[in-house]
Parts: C-alpha cells; structure tokens; sequence
C-alpha cells in the first residue's frame, strides 16, 4: 500500500503515512483518507513522510486543501519525519511556513 | 415461412430475446422451437444457410442454432457469412450436430461458431449452452459499451488537449522574448505545459519577465495561464511594479482556481539600462546572477507560490540587485532541478550550479547548461515541463523593442485638467504615476506617448517623495551596495513620514491647429527644498548608477522648470 491510515488510540489525531512516490497518483486516496475522518471534528491530522521519496507539487495542493478542509488552523496538520530532499521541497514552496514541520 | 412464429406469452422485462433456428429438416424445426419457445425465448426459423443469412439480416436475431448439412449454402458456409457481417456486434451462432468427429467439430469452432449442442436434443443442456452464450454476450455487449465510451472520452480529451495546446501557445507566444539578450528553453513534457515563460517592456523601458510552474499540465495549466498572462501584461503595459503585478497574480488565482492549485513564479523587472533587477521569488529554484570573476549570487525563493495565501497575507516584498555590464540572470522551473536520467538521480540545483561556475566565463552558458541537462537526460522518459531563461544585462535602449502595442486610438485633443494631492498616508501606500499616466490614456489616448509621460512623471514624483520630502542622498547610490541601501533608507524614511504632501497637477491644451497638445505636468511638494543648482548636478550623475534622471526627463520636455526652492516643478510636453 503506497499509503496507510492509523487513528490513535484516543481518536484524536490521524496518522497518514505515505509510501514512495507522493504525487498525483495518489490524489483519491490521500482525499478518502481523511474525508470520513473529517466530519468526527476537532482532529489532529499527522502526515508521516518517513517513508515518502519524492513530493511534486500536486502533493503541496494536496495538503493544501486538507488544510482548507480543517479551517486552516496552524496547528491541525504536522508534517513528520521528513527526510532532506522532502524538506527542501518544503523550503523551497515556503510551505514550511503553512504547516507545523517535525 | 409457415412455421416462423413469435412468442407472446411470460415475456420477461428486458423483451426476450431471439434465437434464430436453422435446420432443413422440418421435424428437427419444431421439437427445437417448441423446447426454445417454452425456455421464453422469441423463435424464428430458416430452412437452409442461404434463408438464414438473409434472415439475420431483415431481423437481427440474438442467437443462432445452426445445422451443419443443408441444402442450397451449408452451416459453416453460412456462420461465415453471417460473422462477417455483424462486424463488431457479437451474435453467438451454436451449431447443431450429430457428428461426433473431433476434426468436424472443431471445424465449426474454426468457421466462427461459438458453440456445439450434439444431437439427440436435451433440453436441459440447450439451456444451459444458450444461458453461456447470453453471458458471453452480456459481457461482450458492456466491453463494447465501455470501449466506444472510452473512445468517444479519448477524442473528448484529445480535442480538449488541443483547445489548451492553442490556448497556451497564444499565451504564451514567445514572440514576446524574441529579444537580443534573452535566450530560453521550453521543453514541455507532454503537449501543453504547465511551465509558462512571460516577458514584456514596461511603459518606462524596463522589462519584466516571468516565469511560472503550475500544480500540473494540460488543460487545469491552461486555464490558470489566462488569468495569470491577462494580468501580468495589463500591469505591466501600464507601468505597474512586479510587486503589485505578484499581487494581482496572486488574488486573482486565489479568487477563480479550487484550492490546491497554484502557480510557483519568479518575477523579476529591470530598468531601462539594465542597472538594477527587482526580484520576487515564489516557489522557484533559486533565481542564479553570474557575475565575472565572482562566485554567482543566489535569490532563493522567500515566498510561497502564487495562488495560495489570501491577500491579506500576502508578501509582495521584492530584493533589489545591482548588475554590472557582463551579468545573467538564470531562471529555471523545478523540472530542471528534479529532471531524472536513466538511473533515476536527479540533476540537482548542485549540478546546475557547478556547470554555471564552470560556464560562466565561456562565451555562451546558456548553450553549455542546455547541453548538460540533454546529457543528462538522454534515452530517459521526461516527468516534468523544463524551462531555462537567461537575461543577459544589457541595457534595453540598444534592443529594438518587438513588443509593442499600437491599439489605442488618438482621440481629437481637447482642454482637459486633472489633478491630485497625497497626503503622509497616501505617499507611504501608493504611487500614483500607473494611475495617472492611466487616465491620460483615457483621456486623450496616447499610448504611442505613454512610455514618455511615464517617465518624466515618475522621474520628477520620486525626486520630489526621495528628494524633496524625504531628504534622501542619492549619492549613497554610487556605493557598491548602495541601492539597497538607498532603497532601505527611503522605507524607512517614508514610514516615518508626517505632515508632507505632494500636489500634482495636469493640465492639457490643444495646439491652435487641434492636431496635438501640451501636457503641462506640475509637482509641488511640501518639502523645506533644496538648492536647485547642486541637486541638478547630483540628479544628473544619478544617470549612471539609477534610472534616467533629470537630463533624461529634459531632453524629453519642450520645457521643465524648478521653482519656490525646488519645492515647485513645471514640466511641459508636446505631442
């Protein structure tokens, strides 16, 4: 599975782990990964990159409309575990700026 | 015909369907179209291949049984025909034999029958064969649905494809950088891009130059290229600073794209004489200067793509660089960075730079970093639209301009006055020059002249805002760094501004003959003045390290006169 969901324990945060390739590929998925989450209100959403190679820019609108779909509160969404080149896509959108970065 | 009858009775919803039962021999007929008929099917019969292929014709039945030995035109012979012409429609045709040799019965299957039901009939097994075959084509009838669905989607798409093709090209028509000192490279990867290149010569003789990367290609980028070209060069024709230009870029994708869906961009505006670049950096590879003899500078991206911060949050901040005479600036979109060869590396924003270290002396880099990346990527698929841009500094009063606009009409001249006072408030938040040389082209439609009142009008305004009112020394301009340092002290010397005013007047008259006017433009400011002898020396010298100054501004008047100390300036045009 190039991606997995976890809720935790608690029900109050959502871990998205991304597999490979973060791209446009994964647009529906990534969308029914927390669409049903959405409407329990009130959840953390955490974006675990551990795993992810590679993000293009449709994966940056990707988490751009997850972030719209949760108010745009700074703290809804972190984006985890980034590794170098991940994080200089980041640096290099500015989105690093948009989202709360671990 | 006689016994060619049609079922009426415990007709099922879908209407049943029709097997059409060929045999020469009447008994066979009928024990075959009483057990059928009785299955609930609709029954019609022939009595050789010859009837039966014209029968399929005039009634297009579902299924045939067919008998291998009649008179006139046999089984096989007819299954062939009947194949042939149902084309692309699926019509099972199950032989009927009481031949149980291998060879004659994998004839049939050769001859285009689907199917064999051996002779004595049982009804329990034509059943069951006729149920196989209705399944078979169910589900040949939905592929054949489904593929001329998928056509008709394809040559949708293909015809959208190349709505966008059109679109984009128009948009971006590279006539508009077919100029002398810029060379570029468009490598879309599929037939629309999503990379847009944008370039265009201000009313004051600078230029501007975009280029954006958008989430995605085809028609989602082409749609965002209108909004993004239609601004870009509407601001820029009217002599609007890329500050704003990224500003009105920005709300207007923000206001008509869906979210997710913006446009990293770099924009940069030069001045006529290629002395100083403006830059703005959203989401792009750094923006590269070489220099000679010195190791490149770097303008990073400091601010996010276009499209996606509301306009209350937006960051039209630009970076001010100096040029000398032998500069490039570099742009490039992620396509080039993030290009793949055949191992799957990337080439890098390190590899780019080490070509252009290397490069950046030899007599065309540009040649030498194109080289490079088709090197790098030869016998690879492409992922991602590449786009390279060098801007060779050169001034632009020596580039013929092939960018010009000629749609205005000039109106018949007549008496007209505007004018305008900004107040502390109003001077620290706009510059009123796009908007006044605006309504004079309303006014009086000039358009030919629009570049010239442009400039005598912004040049006189910021001497009167930089000089007159907040006492600025452009002399700080002749150091290396100056003109940052210049452009530090005017921000915070206009934020700190109080109780100052600028008036400015226009005033037009018609020439005795109604061919041509006088533009009279007045400035007046609230400033202590200054000694109007030594400034004009100093704005003079400013030639050389910023803008045009004064002289230019008088060889461009029939008169221009400073008065009340230098407080006062009355600048006659003639056209």
């Amino acid at each position: 599975m190039a991606l997995t969901t976890q809720l935790s324990r608690d029900g109050t945060s959502l871990t998205i782990s991304i597999n490979g390739r973060f791209d446009f590929n994964l647009y529906k998925d990534f969308r029914d990964a927390y669409e049903s989450t959405l409407s329990k209100g009130n959840i953390k959403f955490i974006i675990n990159l551990s795993q992810t190679e590679y993000m293009d820019s449709s994966a940056l609108g990707m988490l751009l409309v997850l972030k719209e779909r949760t108010g745009g509160g700074e703290t809804a969404i972190t984006l985890k575990n980034c590794n170098k080149e991940i994080k200089n896509i980041l640096s290099i959108s500015n989105f690093d700026k948009l989202f709360t970065i671990e | 015909m006689d016994d060619v009858s049609i079922s009426t009775t415990g007709m099922p919803d879908p209407p049943p369907l029709s097997v059409l039962i060929v045999d020469d021999d009447k008994t066979n007929r009928l024990i075959l179209s009483t057990l059928i008929k009785k299955l609930g099917y609709n029954v019609i019969s022939a009595v050789n291949g010859e009837e039966a292929v014209r029968m399929y014709g005039n009634n297009r039945p579902d299924i045939i049984l067919m008998d291998v030995m009649m008179p006139v035109m046999n089984g096989y012979d007819a299954a062939v025909e009947i194949k042939r012409i149902c084309g692309e429609v699926f019509v099972p045709i199950i032989f009927l034999t009481a031949i149980t040799d291998e060879n004659a019965l994998a004839k049939c299957i050769e001859y285009g029958g689907d199917d064999f039901i051996t002779k004595p009939y049982n009804s329990t097994i034509i059943n069951a064969k006729i149920n196989a075959m209705v399944r078979v084509r169910g589900l040949y009838n939905r592929i054949a649905d489904s593929k001329s669905e998928l056509q008709e989607h394809h040559s949708r798409l293909q015809l959208e494809h190349e709505i966008a093709e059109t679109i984009f090209t128009n948009i971006t028509n590279p006539k508009n950088l077919e100029i002398a000192n810029i060379q570029y490279l468009l490598k879309p990867m599929s037939i629309t891009s999503g990379d847009i290149l944008l370039c265009s010569r201000t009313p004051s003789g600078g230029m501007h130059v975009m280029l954006g990367d958008f989430t995605g290609h085809g028609l989602s980028a082409a749609i965002g290229a209108i909004p993004v070209s239609d601004t870009f060069y509407s601001l820029s024709s009217k002599g609007y600073s890329i500050g704003d230009i990224a500003f009105n870029i920005n709300k207007r994708l923000k206001e008509t794209l869906p979210s997710g869906f913006f446009c990293a961009t770099c924009l940069i505006e030069a001045d006529e004489a290629f002395r100083t670049v403006a830059v703005w950096n959203g989401g792009n590879p750094d923006i590269i200067i070489t220099t000679n003899d010195a190791p490149p500078i770097k303008i990073p991206s400091s601010h996010l793509p276009l499209g996606v911060l509301n306009s209350d949050e937006f960051d039209r901040s630009v970076e001010f660089i100096e040029l000398g005479a032998n500069d490039k600036i570099y742009m490039v979109s992620d396509g080039v960075v993030e290009a793949q060869n055949s191992q799957g590396n990337m080439y890098t924003q390190e590899r780019l730079d080490a070509v252009l270290l290397e490069s950046q002396n030899n007599r065309n880099p540009f040649s030498a970093i194109e080289d490079s990346i088709n090197q790098f990527c030869r016998n690879t698929e492409q992922f991602d639209d590449i786009t390279l841009i060098e801007i060779a500094a050169k001034p632009l009063d020596t580039i013929d301009n092939t960018h010009t606009e000629k749609n205005d009409q000039v109106l018949v001249s007549v008496n007209w006055a505007l004018s305008m006072k900004l107040g502390a408030g109003a001077l620290q938040q706009t510059n009123p020059c796009p908007l006044i040389t605006q309504s004079i082209m309303e006014i009086q439609g000039l358009s030919e002249h629009r570049e010239r009142i442009y400039t005598i009008l912004s040049e006189l305004y910021s001497n009167s805002l930089e000089h007159g009112i907040l006492r600025l020394d452009s002399s700080i301009k002749e150091n290396p760094q100056g003109f940052t340092e210049y452009y530090n002290a005017r921000e915070l010397a206009l934020s700190n501004l109080k109780n100052s005013s600028i008036e400015i007047s226009i005033e037009h008259h018609p020439l005795p003959s109604n061919h041509g006017g006088n533009i009279i433009i007045i400035i007046e400011d609230t400033g202590t003045g200054f000694d109007i002898s030594s400034s004009n020396s100093s704005l003079e010298d400013n030639k050389n390290s910023h803008g045009r100054g004064i002289n230019l501004v008088k060889s461009l008047c029939t008169s221009l006169l400073y008065t009340k100390k230098g407080t006062r300036v009355e600048a006659h045009y003639q056209w």
